[in-house]
C-alpha cells in the first residue's frame, strides 16, 4: 500500500453537503445570517469555515450518543500520516488494528474494500508511506487552508500570549532558581540560617522548591487553559 | 556470600524474571503502537503522570542523588531539583504542542514541522547519542548493585542487567504498557518510603547530630576495599592498617597519616579503620560535617558555575529526552497533556524527598564510601549499617535493590526501545531490517561503554546526557514550536553546532583527559555554553535562509496551539475510533 490509502483530500464541496445532510446538528453553530454589519469577505469565509470544522468535530466526537455514520468525515478512519511508520517499537502501525477500526462493509460505502491479505493474517506489517520520499502533509494543509485574514490574526496572538505566559513563568522559575545559589555565596550566613531546626538551604532545596515548583505548573496549566478557552469563544463567537 | 546477598539475589532476580514475563505478556496484549494508541485514550493525567514518572526515575535518581548528598551536601540537592524543574520546562514550552502535533519523537517532530529528511537524519543521530548516554550509567548503576550486594565482580552486573534488558525489549519490552511503568513509579517509591520510616525512627531515637566541627566517625570497625584509586584528605590525624599501594608504596601494616595532608590510595587497596576514627574524605569535598551542612562549602572551584550549568541542562535538557516524549502521546490531547506534567511535577517531588533524607543519613551511618568514593552504593548500605544484622535490616536492603533493579531495568528499556525503534525506521536497512537486531545493537553498544569508561557518579553521568538533549533538542522544539521564521538549514546548523560541543565535551569528560579549572567545569557541564551556542546558531542561520521559512508555517503553527475542538488537528487515528 502507498499513500493512496489516505483518501481524497476533503474539500470544501464535501463539508457543506455533509452540512446539509445532517441539518440537526448543523444547527448548533447558527448560520451566518447572524451576523448585522458586513465584516471582511475573508472573516466570514474563516468563520464559515470554522463553524462547519466545529460542526463536524461534535459529528465525530466519541462517546456514547456520537454518530457512527463514519462516512461522513473528512478523512476515511484508517488515515495514519505518514510518520507513523513500520516500527514495531513506538511509531508502528498494524494492518489488523486499521482492519478493527475500520467500520464494517455495509457501513463504509465510501471506503475501499479491505484487502484481503489484511484480515486473512494475524500480524502485518503494512507500509504506508515511504518516509523520504518527499510528500505534502495532506492533513495540515486541507485541515487549515482556509484560514486567512482574521484567523491569521487570532492565531497569532494565541500563540503571542501562550508564549508570552510561557516565558514570564519560565522566568520566574529560573530566576528563583538562580538567585539561590547567588544569595548563598555572596551571604554564607544565610547557609547556616536555622529554621524549624532545619538549615534553610536544606529546608528550601530539598522540600520547599518542589511546592514552589507544582505551583508554578498548576498556574500555568490553568491560564493556559484559560487562552485557550477565550480564543475557542473568539473563533466560533 | 551471605544471607544478606542470598535474599537481595533473590529479589533481583524475581524483578528481572517479573519485568521480562510482563512484557511477553504485554505483547499478546498490546500487539503494536497502534493498539497501544486506542487503548490510551482511557488513560487518566494520573495513570500517566504516574507512568512517566515510573519510566524517568532511573538508577542515578534512586542510587546517585543520595550519594551525591552524602559526599556533597547541600549543592548535590540541585540534582534532584533539577530534575524535576526540567519537567516545569516541558510544561511551559512544549507539552501540548508536541502532543498536537501528533509526533512522538523528535525525529517524527522534524517531519511535521519541517519537513525536511536531512534533519530527520540528524536527530535520529542525536537520539542514539542521547540515549546510549542515558543508558550507560543505568548499566553501571546495575553493576555497582550487584557488586555491592553480592562482591561479585561489578561487570557480571553490567552484562547481566544488559541482558535482561536486552531480552525483555526483545520479548516486548516494556513499550507501551502503561500501567506497568505506572506500578514501577509506586514500587520505587515504597522502595524508599519504608525505609526512610524505620531509619527516620531509628535516627530519632539516636541522639546524633549532624552539626558537628569534625569529619565523621566509622561507627564500627570498618574495612574499605578500593575498587578506583581515589585521593583521600585528611583533617584529623588518622592510623589504620592497610594493604596495597598507598601513595606510590606497597604498604602490608599500620599506616598514620598526619593531619592536613593529602593521600593517594590505588585500586585494589584495603584500609582496615578501628570504630571512632576520623573518615579521611575525598578530595574536593567538605571534610567536616559542619562544612558538609552548609552549601558552596567543597574545594572545587567554579563551583557557581557548575550549579549553573547544571541547573540550565536539566531546566532545558528534560524536554529533549527521547523515553520522555513517547510517553506525552498516551495523552488524550494538549490539555491532558499539561494536566499529566502538572501530576509529574508533584509524583518527582514526593520521591525526591526520600533519597535527599536517606543521602544526609547515610553520612552518619556510611561514612565509609567516602573513602572508596563509591557514594552510589549509600543506600544500599544504609538499612544493614544502621540497624545493624538482622532481618529487618536484610528485608529493607532487598527491598532497596529491587527498588535500584527495577529503576534501573524500566529507565533503561525505555531508552533501548527509543533507540532500537529509530536504528530500525533509519539506519538499518535492506536484509538487516530486523527489530531483534536493531535492540542488540541498541543495548550491547552502552554495555560495551559501561565496561570501558571511567565512572563517575551516576547522577553525574546522566547529567551529561541532559546536556546534550539541552543543546540540541530543546532549541529545535522550542523554536520550532514558537518561532515561524525556524528554517530547516537552521535547525540543522543549531543542532550540529549545540550536539558537537556538548558531545565533544562530553566524551572528553567521559574517558578523563584530566583538564583544570574552569576548563574541566564546563567540560562535565557544557550546558552553559552549548545550549545558548545552539540557540544563538539557530536564529541567525534561520535568519541568514529566510527564504526556506515553509510557506504554510503558520497552518502548521497553528495547529499546534489550537485546542483539539476546533477540531483544526487530526490525530492519527480518530478519536470516535478508539
Amino acid at each position: 500500500m502507498s499513500t493512496d490509502i489516505d483518501g481524497p483530500a476533503p474539500s470544501m464541496a464535501d463539508d457543506s453537503s455533509d452540512s446539509e445532510k445532517e441539518p440537526d446538528l448543523a444547527s448548533n453553530v447558527a448560520p451566518e445570517a447572524t451576523s448585522d454589519v458586513a465584516p471582511a469577505v475573508a472573516s466570514v469565509k474563516m468563520r464559515r469555515e470554522l463553524r462547519k470544522r466545529a460542526a463536524q468535530r461534535i459529528r465525530t466526537a466519541g462517546g456514547r450518543h456520537a454518530r457512527t455514520d463514519l462516512d461522513s468525515r473528512a478523512l476515511p478512519n484508517d488515515y495514519v500520516p505518514r510518520h507513523a511508520l513500520s516500527t514495531p517499537g513506538p511509531g508502528s502501525t498494524s494492518a489488523s488494528v486499521v482492519a478493527e477500526l475500520a467500520p464494517a462493509p455495509e457501513e463504509r460505502f465510501y471506503l475501499p474494500p479491505p484487502e484481503p491479505e489484511v484480515s486473512s493474517r494475524k500480524r502485518e506489517r503494512i507500509v504506508l508511506s515511504e518516509r523520504r520520499r518527499p510528500v505534502r502533509p495532506v492533513r495540515t494543509e486541507v485541515d487549515v487552508r482556509e484560514l486567512t485574514g482574521v484567523g491569521d490574526m487570532l492565531s497569532t496572538n494565541l500563540i503571542r500570549s501562550q508564549l508570552g505566559l510561557a516565558l514570564r513563568v519560565g522566568s520566574i522559575a529560573l530566576f528563583t532558581l538562580a538567585l539561590l545559589p547567588a544569595l548563598f555565596a555572596v551571604f554564607p550566613v544565610l547557609g547556616r540560617l536555622e529554621v524549624l531546626n532545619i538549615r534553610l538551604p536544606w529546608l528550601l532545596l530539598g522540600a520547599l522548591v518542589y511546592p514552589f515548583l507544582l505551583a508554578l505548573g498548576w498556574l500555568h496549566a490553568r491560564a493556559a487553559e484559560k487562552l485557550e478557552q477565550s480564543f475557542t469563544e473568539h473563533v466560533r463567537d | 556470600m551471605g544471607t544478606t546477598a542470598l535474599v537481595t539475589l533473590i529479589c533481583l532476580a524475581i524483578v528481572a524474571l517479573v519485568s521480562v514475563a510482563i512484557g511477553s505478556l504485554g505483547v499478546r496484549m498490546a500487539r503494536t503502537t497502534s493498539d497501544f494508541l486506542v487503548a490510551s485514550r482511557t488513560v487518566g493525567p494520573t495513570a500517566n503522570a504516574a507512568a512517566i514518572s515510573g519510566e524517568y526515575l532511573s538508577a542515578a535518581s534512586f542510587l546517585g542523588v543520595a550519594g551525591l548528598i552524602l559526599k556533597d551536601g547541600p549543592d548535590a540537592l540541585w540534582y534532584p531539583v533539577g530534575f524535576t524543574a526540567g519537567y516545569l520546562g516541558l510544561l511551559l514550552f512544549v507539552a501540548a504542542p508536541l502532543r498536537r502535533s501528533g509526533a512522538y519523537t523528535v525525529p517524527d517532530f522534524a517531519d511535521v514541522r519541517l519537513r525536511s529528511v536531512p534533519l530527520r537524519r540528524v536527530c535520529t543521530l542525536v537520539v542514539i547519542v542521547i540515549g546510549w548516554l542515558y543508558v550507560l550509567p543505568q548499566l553501571q548503576g546495575a553493576g555497582l548493585t550487584v557488586a555491592t550486594v553480592t562482591s561479585l565482580p561489578g561487570w557480571s552486573g553490567v552484562v547481566s542487567a544488559a541482558i535482561v534488558v536486552i531480552a525483555s525489549v526483545i520479548f516486548g519490552g516494556m513499550r507501551s504498557i502503561t500501567f506497568v511503568q505506572a506500578f514501577q513509579y509506586w514500587l520505587k517509591l515504597t522502595a524508599l518510603a519504608v525505609p526512610v520510616i524505620f531509619l527516620v525512627l531509628h535516627f530519632a531515637g539516636d541522639r546524633r547530630s549532624f552539626d558537628r566541627p569534625a569529619p565523621p566517625e566509622f561507627p564500627a570497625d570498618t574495612t574499605v576495599s578500593v575498587q578506583t584509586d581515589v585521593t583521600l584528605e585528611v583533617s584529623q590525624p588518622v592510623s589504620f592498617s592497610a594493604r596495597g599501594v598507598l601513595d606510590g608504596r606497597q604498604e602490608n601494616g599500620l599506616v598514620r597519616w598526619q593531619q592536613g595532608t593529602t593521600h593517594t590510595v590505588q585500586q585494589g587497596a584495603s584500609l582496615t579503620f578501628s570504630a571512632g576514627t576520623s573518615v579521611p574524605v575525598v578530595a574536593g569535598t567538605p571534610q567536616t560535617d559542619a562544612s558538609w551542612l552548609t552549601p558552596l562549602s567543597g574545594k572545587r572551584e567554579y563551583q557557581l558555575l557548575e550549579i549553573y550549568s547544571l541547573i540550565l541542562a536539566t531546566f532545558l535538557g528534560t524536554l529533549g529526552l527521547p523515553h520522555v516524549l513517547a510517553r506525552f502521546y498516551t495523552n488524550s490531547d494538549g490539555r491532558a497533556a499539561r494536566r499529566t506534567t502538572v501530576v509529574v511535577l508533584a509524583m518527582l517531588g514526593a520521591f525526591y524527598l526520600m533519597p535527599t533524607l536517606l543521602g544526609a543519613l547515610s553520612r552518619l551511618y556510611v561514612p565509609q564510601l567516602l573513602v572508596s568514593g563509591q557514594t552510589d552504593a549509600a543506600i544500599l548500605r544504609l538499612p544493614a549499617a544502621a540497624l545493624g544484622e538482622n532481618w529487618l535490616a536484610t528485608a529493607l536492603g532487598g527491598l532497596v535493590a529491587a527498588g535500584a533493579w527495577a529503576a534501573f531495568l524500566s529507565t533503561s528499556s525505555g531508552l533501548v526501545v527509543s533507540v532500537a525503534g529509530v536504528l530500525f525506521t533509519d539506519v538499518l536497512k535492506g536484509r538487516l531490517r530486523s527489530f531483534t537486531l536493531a535492540t542488540l545493537i541498541a543495548g550491547t553498544v552502552p554495555m560495551v561503554l559501561a565496561l570501558f569508561a571511567s565512572r563517575l557518579d551516576l547522577a553525574q553521568t546522566v547529567v551529561l546526557a541532559f546536556a546534550v538533549a539541552a543543546s540540541t533538542f530543546c532549541p529545535l522544539l522550542v523554536l520550532g514550536i514558537w518561532w515561524r521564521g525556524l528554517t530547516d538549514r537552521g535547525a540543522i546548523a543549531g543542532v550540529a553546532v549545540g550536539g558537537a560541543l556538548s558531545a565533544v565535551s562530553v566524551m572528553l569528560s567521559l574517558f578523563d583527559v584530566g583538564a583544570t579549572g574552569w576548563v574541566s567545569a564546563l567540560l562535565i557541564r557544557p550546558a552553559a555554553i552549548s545550549a545558548p551556542a545552539a540557540f544563538l546558531t539557530m536564529i541567525v542561520v534561520s535568519k541568514l535562509t529566510r527564504k526556506r521559512v515553509l510557506s504554510d508555517v503558520d497552518h502548521v503553527l497553528l495547529r499546534l496551539h489550537a485546542p483539539e475542538r476546533l477540531g483544526l488537528s487530526r490525530d492519527r487515528l480518530p478519536d470516535a475510533a478508539g
